[in-house]
């Protein structure tokens, strides 16, 4: 008989997934509450640390969708059930569905930047996240960017809502780094006469090539980094923002007039994902991300045979390593519904 | 509830009196739960503001420290800090034409005041309009004004910065003869005019 896999999210962590599952001859549903397939990726303009258009790599998962994917799109989870190893999903408009095993791949949030509600998000107009930025790049690829803008200074911000005890997230979102730096190479780009500011805690340029992107910023883009948090953003007359922060390797409170302000927002557990969670009694961390069975060896399954994560469930993750998470979620599963009966 | 006898409206021109409010450090950041709004940007007296009919104006140093700060004041030596501190507001509010300051601390309506007479005495500056400065109250005065009490009875003859300018835009009448008389109808003096900023409305 064909085993069966219901993968919940069909974001980059859910496609892969299901696509290697569907390979390995397993029947998969595949659950989406939006109206397409993507997730996040369909937020971004280009990825660092090459720039490619993140269409590419939609079109890459998109590629593993075939016959023995069932997708189910805008639908939402009412009630999650484990009844003597098999999952059984209900879903809002009465569909049920059932399987021999279950993947979690529901993903993150962006941090809601109004909680910081000094940076001024939601207040003024020319304080944006990065998401925005990006939606931004999508649209104005040849466009002056500074159109009626009284400044062409940018400040870029970042660690908003990471690392940041008060906002209740202790641990770095990591990806905010590299995106600021992508971010500001892109303006540059975009608008060789803007002045390019990023504020940061620390540079966190852990990956291949973050380094390289980073060097690059400064030399070739003269993209100005500034030590030191922002303590407060607040209007002028004229709509342009004062930023005021401290740069703390000169020991001096500094202020200034910036046309822009991006908030590199990081990631938050999906409440999705902790509402799941709950129904089939999943643990989560402090940091509200759910915990893999073992932190080393067995990071792909949970404490509940047959129930496995993928993807940024676990924590913040970029796309590369979300896809090769997938895989290793998906040979699991294969693995473990080879030896079940 | 009972309405208040009068408006936070400019009586000449029916717009709505631009307000700067100025929250007290203590207010929120000891007991940040506590805060009506939040602790970042309360609401308090904004809310009493927008109530009254007043517009509140949002400046690029609202938040900023109002000049007191027990180390920079007390220190005799640090006052240079406690007045470009309130100077540093003055000119960020100015743009904005404020026709008032509240405040709901004790420390801050005694500093905004006093250090607009010291600013005109030192550099000739004015923050109000023809001359005057900008009055400031705190909350317990401004209810006491929409309520409908004598502004003398209130105790507004001891500002430095005259609030004849702001009763006469809401309309609360006032007798100027009365600003100098005791309770007992004696009369306590007249302080002397400063240099720069005005003191006496013409009318009086």
């Amino acid at each position: 008989m064909t085993k069966s896999a219901i993968i919940i999210g069909g974001g980059t962590a859910g496609m892969e997934t299901a696509s290697r599952l569907a390979h390995l001859g397993i029947e998969v549903n595949l659950i989406e509450k939006q109206s397409q397939l993507g997730g996040h990726l369909n937020s971004w303009d280009r990825l660092f640390p090459n720039r490619r258009d993140s269409k590419e790599v939609h079109e890459y998962l998109e590629h593993g969708m075939n016959d023995a994917i069932f997708l189910h799109l805008n639908a939402e989870i009412d009630i999650l059930r484990h009844e003597s190893e098999r999952f059984i999903v209900k879903l809002k408009d009465g569909k049920e569905l059932n399987s021999d095993a279950l993947v979690i791949a529901t993903g993150y949030e962006v941090f809601d930047a109004g909680k910081k509600e000094e940076y001024g998000y939601g207040i003024y107009d020319h304080v944006i996240t990065s998401v925005e930025m990006e939606e931004i790049f999508r649209k104005y690829k040849q466009k002056n960017l500074f159109e009626g803008m009284a400044s062409k200074r940018v400040g870029i911000i970042h660690c908003v809502g990471s690392r940041d005890e008060k906002a209740g997230n202790i641990y770095c979102s990591k990806l905010c780094c590299v995106t600021g730096v992508k971010q500001a190479i892109e303006i540059k780009e975009l608008m060789p006469d803007a002045e390019v500011f990023c504020f940061y805690m620390d540079l966190r340029m852990f990956d291949r090539y973050f380094e390289e992107m980073y060097f690059e910023a400064q030399a070739k883009w003269g993209v100005q980094f500034i030590r030191g948090r922002l303590s407060e953003a607040s209007e002028n007359q004229d709509h342009t923002l004062l930023i005021k922060v401290e740069d703390t390797l000169t020991g001096l409170p500094l202020k200034m007039k910036v046309g822009l302000l991006i908030l590199l927002v990081g990631f938050v557990p999906n409440p999705e994902t902790r509402r799941l969670a709950a129904m089939l009694g999943l643990k989560e961390g402090d940091d509200r991300f759910l915990c893999p069975a073992d932190e080393h060896t067995l990071t792909n399954s949970t404490t509940i045979p047959g129930v496995f994560i993928a993807g940024t469930v676990k924590g913040p993750a970029g796309i590369a390593s979300t896809i090769a998470d997938a895989r290793a979620t998906a040979l699991q599963v294969a693995d473990y519904l080879k030896v079940q009966k | 509830m009972e309405k208040g006898k009068y408006r936070l409206i400019n009586r000449n021109t029916g717009q709505s009196l631009r307000v700067v409010e100025h929250i007290g450090c203590h207010y929120s950041k000891m007991f940040p739960s506590k805060g009506i709004g939040g602790a970042e940007y309360p609401y308090v007296l904004t809310g009493m503001i927008e109530e009254w009919g007043g517009e509140v104006i949002d400046y690029p140093e609202r938040r900023h420290c109002c000049g007191f700060g027990f180390r920079q004041y007390l220190v005799q030596a640090n006052r240079g800090f406690s007045i470009s501190c309130s100077k540093k507001k003055f000119d960020s509010m100015e743009p904005y034409k404020p026709d008032m300051i509240l405040t709901n601390c004790p420390g801050c309506p005694m500093f905004l005041d006093r250090w607009q007479y010291a600013i005109s005495e030192m550099e000739g500056k004015t923050y109000g309009e023809n001359g005057f400065g900008i009055p400031v109250l705190t909350y317990e005065e401004l209810a006491g004004l929409i309520l409908g009490y004598d502004p003398w009875d209130l105790g507004f003859q001891v500002h430095q910065v005259p609030v004849e300018p702001l009763l006469e835009k809401i309309g609360i009448p006032y007798d100027p003869e009365k600003k100098f008389k005791g309770i007992n109808g004696q009369d306590l003096g007249r302080p002397e005019s400063p240099s720069f900023l005005k003191f006496y409305p013409e009318k009086a």
